[in-house]
């Protein structure tokens, strides 16, 4: 947990790519020593998936602060995404880690990948906002093909995630289907990407509002992960 | 007629039906937690439940089938258009992918479609020895209950069955491990010790699951090829 603390402070004061890749370093020995004294992938409780949210869209920003030319847009682009993980790291220590044995339910391979999936294609989703942020104010067509590209990806991992969390209803349900709140957030979430996806071919729509709708597509995100699993019933309730 | 052709095979048709969905979406969203008539909805098929629940909380619902109905049919278009349009310089596989993802998007619908019609969920609470009939008349008798705990946790449960019908045998069903018998999914969901062992039994039946299943393989892999080519073309 010291570490885990410390790797929230140098993503805090990641005015230096140094201090950031040292908090991506650290915050990785901590989910890894976790997972070791657990047994088990830690992804269970408010606590580890929002440590893992944070390591994940660190992780994915690292290619994208390499291929960005423009070394003033690769530096304002590591310090929003250092802001971000710096806050999903504090809010993480605000919470406790769940460490009790898990439930029968939850002992299965198909819902550690359903989980890891889901929280991977958050943070591409993060990233994908950052970039959508820079291109506002910079306009850099080069931002925005990025953040198609990150889109993309994330897309393509979210799906994943929903499929092999229908395969895991199946056999612990007997459904690949349920009506809940989280279901239908996480819906929407994917049909407000696939929108995204189909509203790029217009042309009226490219730049910065293709960009803004990938931008509001995090805010969803967040809701889905946060509001929805804290504030709502259902078989996702934290 | 053409009129009707060029709004079927046209993008921004889809861009509004996918922006109305969403609309829906969070209606229902908003409604879900709200009102009581949604705790049936995952007990019995979805069209079963529309007919019985009230409109006030069904609205929604309704509005989402007829944007999906609408939107299927503009992705079945829009597909066809695709692929008989000549395009020069395009490769076969960056025009074919994007409808791979198409067609599995389909298939999911379809799941969905037969699933809201056809499925069945009968809930049963078992104690040892107790005995019930399924749809083809095998009978189940639950033997005995299995369980382990840790620190006060419970961490594995088993219920061990007597399949009586043409031969007997024995079937066990854990969380995540049900059984297939005579079409029909056997699950355990849930059990309690006290005042005596019982076990909370589900039988289900999901038509749609294989559709849904190849529907979900066919949109991955489309988009795992679209991606792959993109990239290639970005290099």
């Amino acid at each position: 947990m010291i570490i885990y603390a410390v790797s929230a402070l140098f993503l805090l004061t990641s005015i230096k790519r140094e201090f950031f890749f040292t908090a991506v370093l650290l915050e990785g020995y901590y989910i890894i020593s976790r997972g070791l004294s657990l047994g088990r992938l830690p992804l269970v409780g408010v606590h580890d998936t929002i440590v893992f949210l944070s390591l994940a869209t660190a992780l994915f920003s690292l290619p994208l602060y390499l291929v960005i030319k423009n070394k003033g847009l690769s530096k304002r682009f590591l310090i929003i995404t250092s802001v971000i993980c710096a806050v999903f790291s504090l809010s993480a220590l605000l919470s406790r880690p769940y460490s009790m044995p898990l439930p029968p339910v939850l002992r299965t391979f198909w819902f550690e990948l359903h989980v890891s999936l889901s929280f991977l294609s958050y943070g591409l989703f993060g990233v994908a906002f950052v970039l959508g942020v820079i291109h506002f104010n910079s306009c850099e067509a080069e931002i925005e093909r990025y953040q198609y590209i990150t889109i993309l990806i994330g897309y393509l991992l979210f799906s994943l995630s929903m499929i092999f969390g229908g395969i895991w209803a199946f056999y612990a349900w007997g459904t690949y289907w349920l009506w809940t709140p989280k279901e239908l957030w996480t819906t929407l979430l994917w049909v407000l990407y696939t929108l995204y996806l189909h509203l790029r071919f217009r042309p009226w729509w490219k730049g910065k509002r293709i960009a803004a709708v990938g931008v509001a597509g995090y805010v969803v995100v967040l809701f889905t992960y946060l509001g929805v699993g804290l504030l709502m019933k259902s078989s996702h309730s934290f | 007629m053409k009129k009707l052709l060029s709004l079927l095979t046209s993008i921004r048709t889809a861009n509004i039906l996918l922006g109305l969905f969403i609309l829906l979406l969070i209606a229902g969203a908003i409604l879900m937690p709200e009102r009581p008539s949604f705790q049936r909805i995952n007990q019995m098929p979805l069209f079963s439940w529309l007919k019985e629940a009230p409109l006030s909380d069904t609205w929604w619902l309704y509005g989402e089938i007829a944007v999906l109905f609408v939107l299927a049919l503009n992705t079945v278009f829009c597909s066809i258009q695709s692929l008989i349009k000549k395009t020069q310089g395009k490769s076969l596989l960056l025009k074919i992918s994007p409808q791979i993802i198409h067609l599995g998007f389909c298939f999911i619908m379809v799941a969905h479609l037969v699933s809201s019609a056809y499925s069945f969920h009968l809930f049963w609470v078992f104690q040892e020895t107790s005995r019930a009939k399924l749809p083809d008349g095998t009978v189940l008798e639950l033997e005995r209950i299995n369980y382990s705990a840790e620190r006060g946790y419970l961490t594995s449960m088993q219920a061990i069955f007597k399949l009586k019908g043409k031969d007997e045998k024995r079937l066990t069903i854990a969380p995540n491990r049900p059984a297939l018998v005579s079409g029909v999914g056997v699950y355990l969901k849930q059990i309690a010790l006290n005042p005596v062992p019982r076990a909370l039994i589900e039988i289900s039946y999901e038509p749609g699951a294989l559709w849904a299943l190849t529907g979900g393989v066919l949109f991955c892999l489309g988009t795992v090829l679209l991606i792959g080519l993109r990239l290639k073309q970005s290099n």
